[in-house]
């Protein structure tokens, strides 16, 4: 699965997730946070994230790498390459 | 029901990520809210259709007029306790807003709130203390273990231990109520022990400087072992008074249900696992919410399981050697490096 494969997975849980939500919303440079995820959300959507890629992808991991980055994390972008990372 | 759904989460363990605490991230950890929404995903919903807060409780016993006040005016449409000392403060204020809740009750301390009628939830065994084979696990760790001793928090929420405990300190100046005495409050623990060969010791602190004081007449080293409950967890700062002492004294600590604590500077933790008990509560929520069924028809549910915690970095610091067999006994498991390897089970 490439980057673009990724990010296309996680446009459609990002949209179950948060139903206002567009594709065109969901860029690599958007922050969950601007695009309306809060903490709950994440949650959910590190659920369905777990579910669709499997053991190896432990998003927890990822909010606690984001977490150290202040507001410059939670971008799309890192979360599509944390998982491209976790599947290699 | 209407969507969405009106949940109110209350709990006395709710922290901000400014909060320089281990147990911060212990909604993470004990993960009962990735157990909930998966169970709720799995019945085809999904957090969109719920409209869930999160309202942090005073330390009990305080009452909270400002949360009831919100629960209320918001309608809400089903109350999540996390914690026997919420639901136990909770209850009292509804008869009307059904209410699912998950906690231990230590010698069935709080347990008649299931007489409510709104009332059902999970019942968390406080894994240390339910079986022998569980307890005899720190004899496994430390083979020369002889003394067993439980700080418990003035914030306790079981009324007749804390009268029993003020009784103890009219009389006596010693921090430690040592076992057989009557003015024990965990009976259970105290026989656990007795079995196990050890000594036991429980010390009703009364504040911060309480518990330093109580915690410096330990003996350190591997002949004595701290096993401690999140009752030390609401009493702001105890967490890091005890883990200070914990490492400035060279003593074995155990937790229970709490693991990042224990992974910051205890030797273990022994929880239930929380992770399924969302399960159930999730599956409680639904059928309340979008089933309509009403909550007396929704049984009260027995702890779902088991998930044990094992810090080596700790272990080695402590000089402590862990068998195989013994390490097979735990889930997660951090190395000497402080590393976290996934938490799978090891059983």
């Amino acid at each position: 699965m490439d980057r673009a494969d990724i990010l296309d997975r996680i446009r459609e849980l990002a949209a179950s997730t948060c139903p206002g939500l567009t594709a065109a919303d969901i860029v690599e440079s958007a922050t969950f946070n601007t695009l309306g995820l809060d903490s709950v959300r994440l949650v959910e959507l590190g659920v369905r994230l777990e579910q669709t890629f499997g053991e190896r992808v432990i998003v927890d991991d990822w909010i606690d790498q984001e977490a150290a980055r202040g507001d410059e994390g939670y971008t799309v972008g890192s979360l599509v390459s944390f998982i491209e990372r976790s599947m290699t | 029901m209407v969507r969405p759904y009106r949940v109110r989460v209350l709990s006395s363990y709710i922290y901000s990520h400014d909060e320089h605490i281990p147990h911060r991230d212990m909604a993470r950890d004990n993960r009962w809210f990735h157990g909930f929404t998966k169970s709720v995903l799995r019945r085809g919903s999904g957090l969109a259709d719920f409209d869930i807060q999160f309202l942090r409780l005073p330390p009990p016993p305080s009452s909270f007029p400002d949360v009831v006040d919100r629960v209320l005016q918001d309608n809400a449409h089903l109350v999540i306790c996390a914690g026997v000392d919420a639901v136990t403060r909770w209850a009292p204020v509804s008869d009307d807003i059904p209410t699912v809740y998950f906690g231990g009750h230590p010698e069935n301390h709080g347990l008649d709130v299931l007489a409510r009628p709104n009332v059902t939830g999970v019942r968390l065994n406080l894994p240390v203390i339910w079986s022998f084979e569980n307890f005899s696990i720190i004899r496994d760790l430390l083979p020369g273990v002889r003394e067993i001793f439980v700080p418990v928090s003035p914030l306790l929420s079981f009324a007749p231990s804390r009268a029993n405990y003020r009784a103890f300190r009219r009389q006596r100046r010693d921090p430690w109520i040592s076992g057989p005495s009557s003015f024990i409050g965990f009976r259970s623990l105290y026989f656990l022990a007795d079995r196990l060969g050890c000594r036991y010791h429980e010390g009703p602190f009364a504040d911060l400087d309480e518990l330093a004081s109580s915690l410096r007449v330990i003996t350190p080293g591997t002949t004595t072992a701290l096993v401690v409950f999140n009752d030390t967890v609401l009493l702001a700062g105890a967490v890091n008074v005890l883990l200070e002492i914990v490492r400035e004294r060279g003593l074995a600590l155990f937790w229970v249900n709490n693991w990042p604590i224990a992974r910051a500077g205890g030797v273990a933790d022994f929880s239930s696992d929380f992770e399924k008990a969302g399960g159930l509560l999730g599956e409680m929520a639904m059928k309340i919410l979008r089933d309509s069924a009403p909550i007396d028809t929704i049984p009260f549910c027995e702890d779902p399981g088991e998930r044990f915690g094992l810090n080596l970095r700790r272990c080695a610091e402590l000089g402590i050697t862990v068998r195989d067999e013994v390490r097979a006994r735990f889930h997660a498991v951090q190395a000497i490096d402080g590393s976290r390897p996934p938490a799978v089970s090891l059983r």
